[in-house]
């Protein structure tokens, strides 16, 4: 196994959010700012990578029987201690993520990467794997954040960009507008990738 | 059945481990959130004694006292730098034209006030609401005389004089009704 293979699939080849489809209900939520994108994507790293270690090392006394229920305690556990450590230090951003903090417990990626990579792979390359994946999410979630509040809000991170006289589609930051460019973004996404595999 | 029991006590295990786990993390995070929350509760205190670093709660008694004199405080909080008294900030409820209006009135140790703020009203848009962030009506209140009662004039200079809003009347009576509650209880029951 290569770690640029790695890389690649949960970046471009098999980005969670525009080519697998798994997690997108937090994903259309709470990209409505480049903050909160950012602040989403550094939790679901770090509960991604450390559930994938964890996982890993346990994967050989594991009863397969019960493997889910204890992947569902592994994550959970990271998930609640990510939850306090953002209350304890970064309460704005809890505030501002609020329900979808302890909503990643239930995100299809983590439990995805436990059941089909860290339990069949050893800890350095499911560590990886875990950050490969979660950067691919996290990159897809600043990508749809940055559009968003560029074209709903007028501004970017919080920083007005055009000035008064800007007037921003606040379709954008709302529901409907995460889905009208979600589309956009997963046909633009799957033509690259479809160009590329035909070279 | 015995394979049923392993796999139940697999399962105990990693979730006690979980579960201690979670208990170190929360012991270093709680005292920080604790913190957090009183910060936050204290955020208009703080506002009016930007200096003080605790607000203690008068005694009971002592405020059951002011209530029978003056019913419309209902909270009052001594403010505190190391020990050193800054002064007090009272909590007062008066009616006002759309409803109860919450103030929070400071009064410094020498006898000024040091601030106020108003922290639930439901006063007319534009007109009354202007009592919360109207900056020149708040800062007409800091550092007046706050051992006798004030009086509400459209251009404030006097020592024991206030600006009244226009358009503004009932709300800014009602603010200065707490304020003159606040002043008297101060001068009869916590200056020394």
């Amino acid at each position: 196994m290569k770690l640029s293979t790695i890389f690649k699939n949960g970046i471009i080849f098999e980005n969670p959010i525009f080519v697998q489809l798994i997690g997108m209900c937090s994903v259309l939520a709470i990209t409505n700012s480049v903050k909160n994108s950012i602040g989403m994507g550094a939790a679901v790293v770090s509960v991604l990578v450390m559930s994938n270690i964890v996982i890993s090392i346990m994967r050989k006394v594991i009863p397969s029987k019960i493997r889910i229920p204890i992947f569902i305690v592994v994550i959970a556990t990271f998930v609640t201690m990510v939850e306090m450590f953002m209350k304890a230090y970064a309460q704005p951003l809890y505030l501002s993520l609020g329900i979808f903090i302890p909503l990643i417990v239930v995100n299809c990626l983590i439990l995805a990467r436990a059941e089909s990579f860290a339990s069949k792979n050893g800890v350095f390359y499911s560590a990886m794997d875990g950050l490969a994946m979660g950067l691919g999410y996290s990159a897809a979630l600043l990508i749809l954040g940055s559009l968003r509040e560029i074209l709903g809000a007028g501004s970017f991170y919080g920083i007005s960009l055009f000035g008064e006289s800007f007037q921003p589609a606040a379709v954008f930051v709302a529901p409907p507008g995460a889905f009208i460019l979600l589309g956009i973004l997963i046909a633009l996404f799957n033509k690259f990738i479809k160009q590329r595999a035909a070279n | 059945m015995k394979e049923t029991i392993k796999l139940g006590l697999v399962l105990l295990l990693v979730t006690a481990i979980a579960g201690g786990v979670l208990a170190g993390v929360n012991g270093v995070t709680s005292p920080v959130i604790a913190e957090m929350e009183r910060v936050k509760s204290f955020g208009a205190l703080l506002e009016i004694f930007p200096e003080a670093n605790d607000f203690i709660e008068v005694e009971a008694g002592v405020l059951d006292q002011i209530k029978t004199t003056n019913p419309s405080i209902f909270e009052a909080y001594k403010a505190v730098k190391d020990d050193e008294e800054l002064g007090y900030a009272l909590k007062t409820l008066t009616g006002g034209y759309g409803g109860d209006i919450t103030t929070l009135i400071g009064i410094k140790k020498d006898g000024t006030i040091a601030g106020l703020r108003v922290l639930v009203m439901s006063e007319t848009k534009g007109l009354g609401a202007r009592i919360v962030d109207d900056l020149e009506f708040r800062d007409s209140f800091v550092d007046k005389n706050a051992l006798a009662s004030l009086n509400p004039v459209k251009e404030p200079s006097a020592d024991d004089e206030v600006l009244l809003l226009s358009g503004a009347t009932v709300s800014t009576k009602a603010v200065l009704k707490g304020v003159n509650d606040a002043i008297d209880a101060y001068v009869n029951y916590l200056s020394n």
